[in-house]
């Protein structure tokens, strides 16, 4: 999994050498569905990104993203079965932590130097870890790997000469493994970004 | 230098932003408190209707070397357990100094037993209830478990459906046992160790707060919910 990791990371940086690239940053609000709202259903507003991109074409950019949402939810006063006959009793704290690593590729619509619409989607893998407290007991406590898929709509804003804005909404959704049900959350990010950084 | 100055700049304020991703939340100390009920599948509770529980009138506290146990509590944990006794199934609840001082023709058919923790020194586990006297009194050796496989006493509590969940209990952890005194294993030898099945614990955890009229409360509140979700007491 490392491979794939040091892998992205110079994907990502490569990109930042040439010229014809991208490189943002973005703040992500979320809205977890599936599997991830029965964690915790509540929107999260702790998210960040970084993504780099280089244009193999006008319109076409490769890259890799990587991002980090914590969803978070205190759930009061509620029982949860430990094992058929042993119930626990207490406020319970749910933190769930997802680290998306992914290769990406983008169509953009318009000219270069002008407000650009894209499309794309990211293929990749999801750290994803878990964590359920019940008062001060830590109960639940999983981490796991997934392959992952985000497929993404954005724009982004020329600024200056290498500045922009970037607005992003992208589907996260990591496959199930033995260990952890699916990822599914829905991103909202806004942020800015350098061209030819 | 311009793209080194982006790359820090990059960095810091991610540094910044990830820091603040991490939830936090004003706590009051009844937020972290938890209760924890389990029980033994096997057994009938429906045989405890009618029948007489016997309430250990203390509380033995496990602590550390040289560690003088908070009483404080004591009383409090004592009276709750035994007020929501009788209103369980049970046709006759009282206190007994020890496993020998029944009221003959009221023997009991349950002994509750109350345990504080106050270290986290829990893979040495001491059971400080001894003298079981009904029958088996001869056996009783005092002493202390060394470790989980070097016992230097006869009398140590079986969970019937497996013991693993009184390993995690650590400080700050009040236990409530009920042990069905009918179902005692009588030893084959001396040497035999007697198992003490307890079908049913309450558990309570919490941190420890300064006010003794909080952290009175909340034994009260935490010991009531036990009972609460332990609907088959009352059925």
């Amino acid at each position: 999994m490392k491979k794939y990791i040091i892998i992205a990371l110079v994907l990502v940086a490569s990109t930042t050498i040439n010229a014809q690239s991208l490189w943002n940053l973005t703040y992500d609000m979320s809205v977890p569905l599936g599997a991830t709202k029965d964690f915790a259903d509540k929107a999260s507003f702790r998210g960040f990104g970084i993504d780099g991109r280089q244009f193999i074409d006008k319109n076409i950019t490769i890259g890799g993203a990587w991002n980090w949402n914590v969803f978070y939810e205190r759930r009061e006063q509620q029982y949860y079965d430990v094992a058929e006959n042993v119930t626990m009793h207490g406020d319970q704290f749910r933190t769930g932590n997802y680290m998306p690593f992914m290769f990406n590729s983008h169509y953009y619509f318009g000219e270069d130097g002008g407000f650009r619409p894209y499309i794309g989607t990211g293929v990749g893998t999801i750290w994803k870890e878990e964590i359920m407290q019940v008062g001060s007991v830590t109960i639940q406590n999983d981490n796991a790997w997934q392959f992952g898929l985000s497929p993404e709509i954005g724009l982004y804003l020329p600024i200056g000469n290498s500045g922009f804005m970037f607005w992003n909404v992208k589907y996260t959704y990591g496959i199930a493994t033995g260990q952890l049900d699916a990822t599914s959350y829905l991103n909202f990010g806004v942020g800015f970004g350098w061209e030819n950084f | 230098m311009k793209r080194i100055i982006k790359a820090f700049g990059i960095v810091a304020l991610a540094a910044m932003v990830l820091q603040g991703c991490y939830p936090k939340e004003d706590l009051y100390y009844a937020d972290l408190d938890v209760s924890l009920t389990h029980y033994d599948m096997d057994y009938d509770f429906s045989a405890i209707s009618g029948k007489v529980c016997c309430v250990l009138d203390s509380v033995a506290h496990l602590v550390d070397e040289d560690v003088t146990p908070d009483d404080t509590y004591n009383r409090t944990i004592i009276e709750q357990v035994l007020e929501n006794l009788k209103a369980s199934n049970f046709d006759t609840v009282y206190l007994i100094k020890d496993t020998t001082d029944f009221i003959t023709g009221r023997e009991p058919h349950c002994v509750v037993t109350l345990t504080a923790w106050e270290t986290d020194y829990y893979n040495y586990y001491y059971y400080p209830w001894g003298g079981w006297g009904w029958g088996w009194g001869w056996y009783y050796k005092s002493g202390t478990l060394k470790s989980n496989d070097q016992a230097d006493y006869y009398y140590y509590p079986y969970y019937p459906w497996g013991g693993s969940w009184y390993y995690s209990y650590s400080k700050g952890t009040v236990l409530v046992d009920i042990v069905s005194a009918e179902d005692i294993e009588k030893p084959g030898s001396i040497d035999d160790q007697i198992k003490l099945p307890i079908i049913w614990t309450g558990a309570l955890n919490g941190l420890s707060s300064s006010s003794t009229s909080d952290q009175t409360k909340r034994i009260k509140t935490q010991i009531d919910q036990c009972f609460t979700q332990s609907p088959y007491l009352f059925e």
